[in-house]
């Protein structure tokens, strides 16, 4: 087991830049998600930690040992694929003891490794069936426990769980996540699923074209986007273009279609500079008159408003035109479409965004 | 609805039916009389053209030289089959598409003109000897025409194509993401083929090389013509027995002799890999 790490990783296809000079530090242990829309790079990514293909330049490191090169079945590395993978010709228990009998245990040493990992994912009964025989859940964990039998130096996840069904994949993030835990394995997950990797990371890679948006833990991710794509690829957020008016020690006036809007001081920046601003549904309030001045406030008229049970998701279109989006809990807010209202947000709640 | 559609398919039925197994059934039939040559027939029912055909090591020697130039073919074929058909069914370019499509277009090529093509290369002072000379590896040109070796190629040359488009079909439903895992968990590449390509393969084998073995059993000009009169199988025997000593009753017999070896050999394989799949020593 090690950590493992990225040095200026660049993967080129022809003309097209895959993976555009990507450096990352993986902790050993560690729970790693790279997240990001099709066509971002995380695939690619996992695949040259795998060694299936190789970087056009950089290097990669697991520990000390510089990998890069190294064919994939030399790596010491695990992988659960999409799709699963499992060998349809082998029995639960000689899929999982594939990668044993590969590197030759004695047959005692597979044995017993084999009844330990149908333990950890509670299968003891399915060990002789077949893959076609098992569930999808229950197929996934036989190809966690294949990919973790010979200790890996890293456990590598391609969207593992994009093929089960919504209730069983909440019940898998948890499994993987007890697993992973449990073994102590430093773990690369892929995935789209901004929720996914929300629920089971230590830290998340978001990632955009080729390059790292941001790195982060989840809260920190969400709490504290860096960048337009990041705030909108997590959760849903309002954005608005502002200027900034003035700027002092403790708050920055914004300039939002000839209202006023604060924030905290977060960057010295000049007055008149064009910026975005970010506000999470959830952190705003809806009230029929106006609110008390330390808030943010602007007026509109209710366009939508709809009940998804836990929440009330209302769009408010504001006098400046923007469509704003407001969750909140649905007992004390009983608006319909058409009301005048006030959208009204803390100054500490929004943030300032340059790109 | 569905009756008033089935009726249609009745006329095509019955011409089928009777200008296919009609006219076997009359064939067949034949071979239970006495052959008195020259197309004529005795009126007693009787087995006299069996007896003599397992009596008479000539055609027993043509039934064995039969079978096993079919199977050594069907084998070989299938070796060198299954390497192209692998190629081109793990290819991500559009190129597949065109070497699949030349296979195809080429395996529909007359078997004559691919034959002579075949002669031409193999011939005294064709590409092979001369090459082959020029080298010194061997003395003097060696033909193919008229030798075992030469009825196997000239079988091989007319099977291959379908067995790379069998086996091609083959390998398309082993997903490559299974190849990435088993490399992934420590094999090796030849460990890769040893566990998982040819294990999910093999009933793509048993299928395949059955219908090949088949096809060559019944292979019937590039047998005669790389025959050259010395090598004779049971197709080309049955054709000279009809046209040159005009005994239609003892080709019926040959014929029929043919038709039921294949059946049975088929039937016999089947089941042996039944069999063996059902103590899981084959996967399927």
């Amino acid at each position: 087991m090690s950590g493992v790490t990225l040095d200026k990783i660049v993967k080129r296809y022809g003309p097209t830049v895959a993976v555009d000079d990507i450096s990352l530090n993986i902790k050993e242990g560690e729970f790693l998600t790279l997240l990001g829309p099709s066509g971002c790079g995380k695939t690619t990514t996992l695949r040259l930690i795998s060694g299936f293909i190789q970087p056009t330049s950089g290097a990669i490191h697991f520990g000390a040992k510089d990998v890069t090169g190294i064919a994939p079945q030399h790596r010491q590395i695990g992988m659960v694929f999409q799709d699963y993978a499992l060998f349809p010709h082998l029995t639960v228990s000689e899929n999982i003891s594939f990668g044993l009998v590969e590197r030759k245990y004695e047959k005692q040493a597979i044995k017993e490794r084999v009844d330990e990992l149908l333990a950890l994912i509670k299968l003891e009964n399915a060990a002789e069936r077949y893959p076609s025989e098992i569930s999808g859940g229950q197929a996934q964990r036989v190809a966690v426990a294949r990919a973790v039998a010979h200790p890996p130096s890293v456990l590598l996840m391609d969207e593992p769980l994009g093929a089960l069904d919504l209730k069983l994949r909440e019940t898998m993030q948890i499994e993987l996540r007890r697993i992973q835990q449990e073994l102590g394995i430093t773990a690369v997950y892929v995935t789209h699923d901004q929720s996914e990797a929300m629920n089971m990371s230590d830290r998340i890679v978001v990632m955009n074209s080729g390059v790292i948006e941001q790195i982060g833990s989840p809260t920190d991710i969400y709490t504290n986007p860096q960048s337009v794509f990041v705030a909108n690829f997590i959760g849903q957020v309002n954005i608005l273009n502002c200027h900034v008016v003035k700027n002092d020690r403790e708050t920055t006036e914004l300039n939002y279609q000839d209202n006023k809007i604060l924030t905290r001081s977060s960057n010295k920046l000049k007055t008149r500079t064009k910026i975005y601003l970010a506000i999470r549904p959830e952190d705003i309030k809806i009230t029929s008159k106006p609110p008390t001045k330390s808030q943010n406030s602007l007026k509109g008229i209710v366009s939508e408003a709809l009940f998804s049970g836990n929440v009330m998701k209302i769009s408010v279109t504001i006098d400046g035109g923007d469509i704003m989006k407001v969750e909140c809990p649905p007992k004390a807010n009983s608006f319909v479409s058409g009301d005048q209202v006030h959208v009204n947000w803390m100054p500490e709640d929004c943030k300032i965004l340059l790109g | 609805m569905e009756n008033r559609w089935i009726a249609y398919l009745i006329p095509p039925f019955i011409i089928t039916l009777l200008l296919v197994a009609g006219s076997q059934f009359v064939f067949i039939q034949n071979s239970f009389y006495q052959d008195l040559g020259l197309g004529r027939t005795g009126t007693d029912l009787t087995l006299t053209n069996y007896l003599k055909f397992f009596s008479d090591s000539f055609y027993l020697k043509t039934f064995w030289i039969t079978i096993k130039v079919s199977a050594i073919a069907a084998l070989l074929t299938l070796f060198l089959g299954f390497p192209i058909a692998y190629v081109v069914a793990r290819m991500k370019s559009k190129l597949a598409m065109f070497l699949l499509a030349g296979i195809v277009v080429s395996t529909f090529v007359t078997i004559v003109i691919k034959v002579f093509g075949l002669i031409i290369i193999f011939s005294a002072d064709g590409l092979i000897n001369k090459t082959l000379l020029n080298l010194g590896l061997i003395e003097r040109a060696y033909s193919i025409i008229g030798t075992q070796e030469g009825v196997v190629i000239g079988l091989m040359h007319f099977t291959i194509g379908f067995s790379v488009l069998l086996l091609y079909s083959v390998v398309v439903t082993v997903p490559p993401s299974l190849e990435y895992a088993a490399q992934i968990h420590g094999a090796s590449r030849f460990r890769v083929y040893q566990r998982v390509i040819i294990p999910l393969c093999a009933p793509g084998f048993v299928v395949g090389g059955l219908m090949i073995f088949n096809m060559c059993m019944g292979a019937f000009t590039s047998a005669a013509l790389l025959g050259g009169g010395r090598i004779l199988t049971l197709p080309v025997l049955v054709q000279r027995t009809v046209m040159m000593e005009v005994k239609y009753s003892t080709a019926a017999s040959i014929a029929f002799v043919l038709l039921v070896s294949v059946i049975l050999i088929n039937l016999f394989s089947l089941i042996a890999i039944r069999r063996l799949r059902s103590a899981r020593l084959v996967v399927a």
